[in-house]
Parts: C-alpha cells; structure tokens; sequence
C-alpha cells in the first residue's frame, strides 16, 4: 500500500493489545491537554521524551513515526515563524531590509514553545495512534459514546477508502506518465492534474454510493456494530497512572530546575 | 431494482409473492432473504478485518454474539477463508476479496443470490474455486442464484435459464441453448465460433 493509515497491521500484536483501545484512545489527550493549556516549554519537553521511552518500551516504529511527523513540519513553521515579528518590547535584532523589522525575545521564545507544543501534540497522538490496529481504532471510537455512531460511521467508509483511492490515484498518474505527462508543459500538466482531480472526486463520490447501498443491502441503519471487548479495571488503572504522572510533573516535580541541573552538568 | 436500491421507472415488482413497495420494512424484510454480490468487492468491504466484515450483516439481523460468531464461521469456510477472519481486506487478493464479500451474504442466509458479474477479473483457477462454492450452496442450501455476465461460457454451461437486457428491455426470456442460438441474441452478442475463426485467421 502507497499511502498507509497510520495504524499497526492487523497481526501485529504486543504487550499492548492487553490494553482496551479506548484506554490507548483516550491516553494521548491526557499528555496533549495539559501542554497545551499551560505554557511551559520544559513540561513539553518532558513530555516528548516520556512518549519517546513509551515508544522505544513498546517497541512501536520510532523512526515512520518520525517521517510521518516530518510531513507536518512544514505547516507547523508556516504557522510559528512569523510570531517573532509581531509578539514582544524587548528587540533581539532588527533586519535591515527596506523596512527595518524587529525579532522581539519573547516572540522568540513564544514560536518555539508554540513549536514543541504543536509537533509534541502531533507525536504523542501519532505514537499512540501507531499502538492501535485499524480494529482497535474503530472499536475505541464505538466505545466512546460522545462521538454519535452516524459520525464514526463515516469515519469508517472514509478511511477504507483513502488506501484505495491513493492507489487508484496513483495508477491514473503512472498510466499519464506513460503517455508523457512529464514531457508536455506546466500548463498542460497542470490541467491534466485537474481533469484527474475531477475523474476522481465523480469516481469517489460513485464508490461511496456503492458502499452505501451494499451496506443499506446488510441492513446498515446509520450504526455500525463490531464485537468489542470490555474495560477492567486494570484499563482504568492504567489512565490513573498517567494521570497522576502528569499531576507529578505539573505540581510535584520542578522541571524547570532538574533540566537547567543536568544542562550544568553538561556545561 | 429487485431489492429496492433503484427506482422503476414504470411497471410493478413482485417477488417472493410480494409486491414490492419501497416500504422500509418490506424492504429490510426482502433484503433478508436476498443477498446481492457487488462487482468490485471493495465497494462491499469497509471493516477492518474480514471477521467483522462478514458479522456486519449478522449483527444487524439483531443476532446474539454467540450465533453471529457460529455464522461467521461457517460462512468463512464455506468460502474457503476460514484462516483469513483476522486479515485485513488490503492483504487479500482480488479472488479472495469476493468470496470474503460473498461470506457476508451468506451470514445471512439468504434464499436468493444475486451476483453481479461474479467472474469477472478472476483467473481459471478463481473461478474454479468460485463456481464450486455456487454448486455447493445451490445444492446444500438450497440457494436460487441470479447472476449477470457478458460471458457466453456460463451461459451455456451453468445457466438454467436465461434473460437478456438490451437498453434495459428484455428481449429474451428462456433455455440458454434457445437464447444462443437465436438469430437477434446472436448479432447482439456474439458467438463463439465468430471469435474463435478470427482468432484461426492467420
């Protein structure tokens, strides 16, 4: 498959999938919230290198997390790097272009937090979302009842189709190549992506139809039943534990001292 | 339109003795009884893996767990998929997939098969594999099979009847030998040995 889901396969199984799904579901927002509430580059930081030993102990694929991560960084810049410009007093440096621009520290300082919060949210959530299975997804979404069952309905046809349409998508690019797409101007090439584009939304929008019907054909009535395993208490117990970790390291633990000690030790 | 997915334009339906209505029960009724296998199999599969897939149907008959699992079995090794429950549709090949889109009609016992175009894209060993899963639920459950082809084969080999659609009229209703050998039927659709004296040209 081209463009993967970014879940384990099926038969993938570890000390993990002793965990309820909505557990693992529910795990990311507990670590993402709080960062994402409080400014505090040092509890991101943290963060990010406990998800890392979680990572490495349940032996998930580090490095296609990272290159999944990779692909977001470009959005994350086009979102923090003009903060410098615009937030602050205090003036780092003044650009001399035409117009003289200030870089103001505590503009600075707010992109890179803003930064590290942003792709630490996104590899917390991509790690924890690489522990589940695509059944294990969609179980934990059909165990969380705040989310209505028409929604994850949808969510369920969306995703069988994004690996089918990537592929089909990519045939129709190579079967152009072969007739020379390359070759021909940006112009033309550009509006053979267009017509491309098109063929693919009509054939999309026929597909769904299809799905739809042959699943109206098995009495689908807007919700989706699966079997689905129950939450023990070991599961709950589980969330207790991370909750308390990030208690520990909001109220109990000064990170802010124990990582200016270790960069001393290290100067 | 036999189950109720396309609108007639003019005319009435009955099957099973009933006149079709649109009527939503009617329809989930109907639909119990019949089974309609799509083209693609991937316009059929959405689960995650092929075990939900094929309880999907089960589950809505509003089945206990136990019985949808027994059926979900049972269907899977009447298609020969029985080590396939846990796999993922991507894994499956385009053979399987049907009869993984084919095991989940079957949990639902229908009386009537409708298959759209069942052998199509299949090499001869699929469809071996295909014809002798057909044989055996028309034999063993007593299924009526409906199937829909541009191939003359299973035409004159497997059909009992034959009905032929040109621009959505019924042009012919009858034995399959009657049909093929009919003067109209065989401009419309060819013939073998047409094919075949093209291909002896040298």
């Amino acid at each position: 498959m081209d463009i993967e889901l970014p879940f384990k396969h099926e038969d993938e199984k570890n000390f993990l999938n002793k965990i309820h799904p909505l557990i693992r579901f529910i795990l990311p927002f507990i670590l993402v919230i709080p960062f994402l509430i409080i400014n505090d580059v040092y509890l991101v930081i943290t963060i990010i290198i406990f998800v890392i030993f979680f990572n490495l102990v349940s032996r998930l694929h580090l490095l296609k997390i990272f290159s999944k991560l990779k692909a977001l960084i470009p959005f994350i810049l086009l979102i923090t790097i003009f903060v410098p410009f615009y937030i602050g007093n205090t003036v780092l440096f003044q650009l001399n272009l035409e117009i003289p621009i200030n870089v103001y520290v505590e503009g600075l300082a707010y992109a890179l937090t803003l930064f590290f919060r942003i792709i630490g949210a996104a590899f917390v959530f991509l790690t924890f979302l690489t522990s589940l299975t695509y059944s294990e997804f969609i179980e934990a979404l059909t165990k969380l009842r705040a989310i209505p069952s028409f929604f994850v309905g949808s969510i369920i046809i969306m995703l069988h189709y994004i690996p089918i349409l990537a592929r089909s998508n990519k045939k129709v690019l190579e079967a152009q190549d072969l007739r020379g797409k390359n070759f021909t101007s940006y112009w033309q090439r550009l509006k053979t992506h267009g017509f491309i584009m098109g063929k693919n939304i009509v054939h999309n929008m026929e597909r769904s139809e299809m799905l739809y019907e042959s699943l109206k054909m098995r009495g689908f009535s807007g919700k989706i039943t699966f079997s689905s395993k129950k939450v023990k208490l070991a599961d709950i117990l589980i969330v207790m534990m991370f909750v308390f970790i990030m208690i520990s390291f909001i109220y109990f633990i000064n990170l802010e001292q124990i990582y200016m000690g270790v960069l001393q030790l290290l100067v | 339109m036999l189950v109720g997915l396309l609108k007639p334009k003019s005319g009435t339906i009955k099957i099973f003795n009933e006149l079709l209505t649109r009527d939503k029960k009617q329809l989930w009724r109907l639909r119990q009884k019949i089974g309609f296998l799509f083209q693609n199999p991937d316009d059929q599969l959405f689960a995650p893996t092929i075990g939900e897939d094929v309880g999907f149907g089960a589950r809505n008959l509003g089945l206990e767990e136990s019985e949808v699992n027994k059926r979900v079995e049972w269907a899977l090794e009447a298609v020969n998929l029985s080590q396939y429950a846990k796999s993922s549709p991507y894994d499956l090949s385009w053979g399987q997939k049907k009869r993984a889109a084919l095991a989940g009609l079957l949990v639902m016992k229908p009386k009537l098969l409708i298959l759209d175009e069942p052998f199509a894209n299949l090499d001869f060993k699929s469809i071996y594999n295909h014809l002798q899963i057909f044989k055996t639920l028309k034999k063993e459950q007593k299924m009526t099979i409906l199937f829909t082809t541009h191939n003359l084969f299973f035409i004159e080999n497997w059909a009992d009847k034959m009905l032929v659609l040109n621009d959505g009229t019924a042009i012919f209703e009858g034995l399959p030998n009657d049909g093929l050998n009919h003067p109209k039927i065989k401009q419309l659709l060819g013939s073998y040995k047409e094919l075949l004296t093209l291909i002896n040209q040298k």
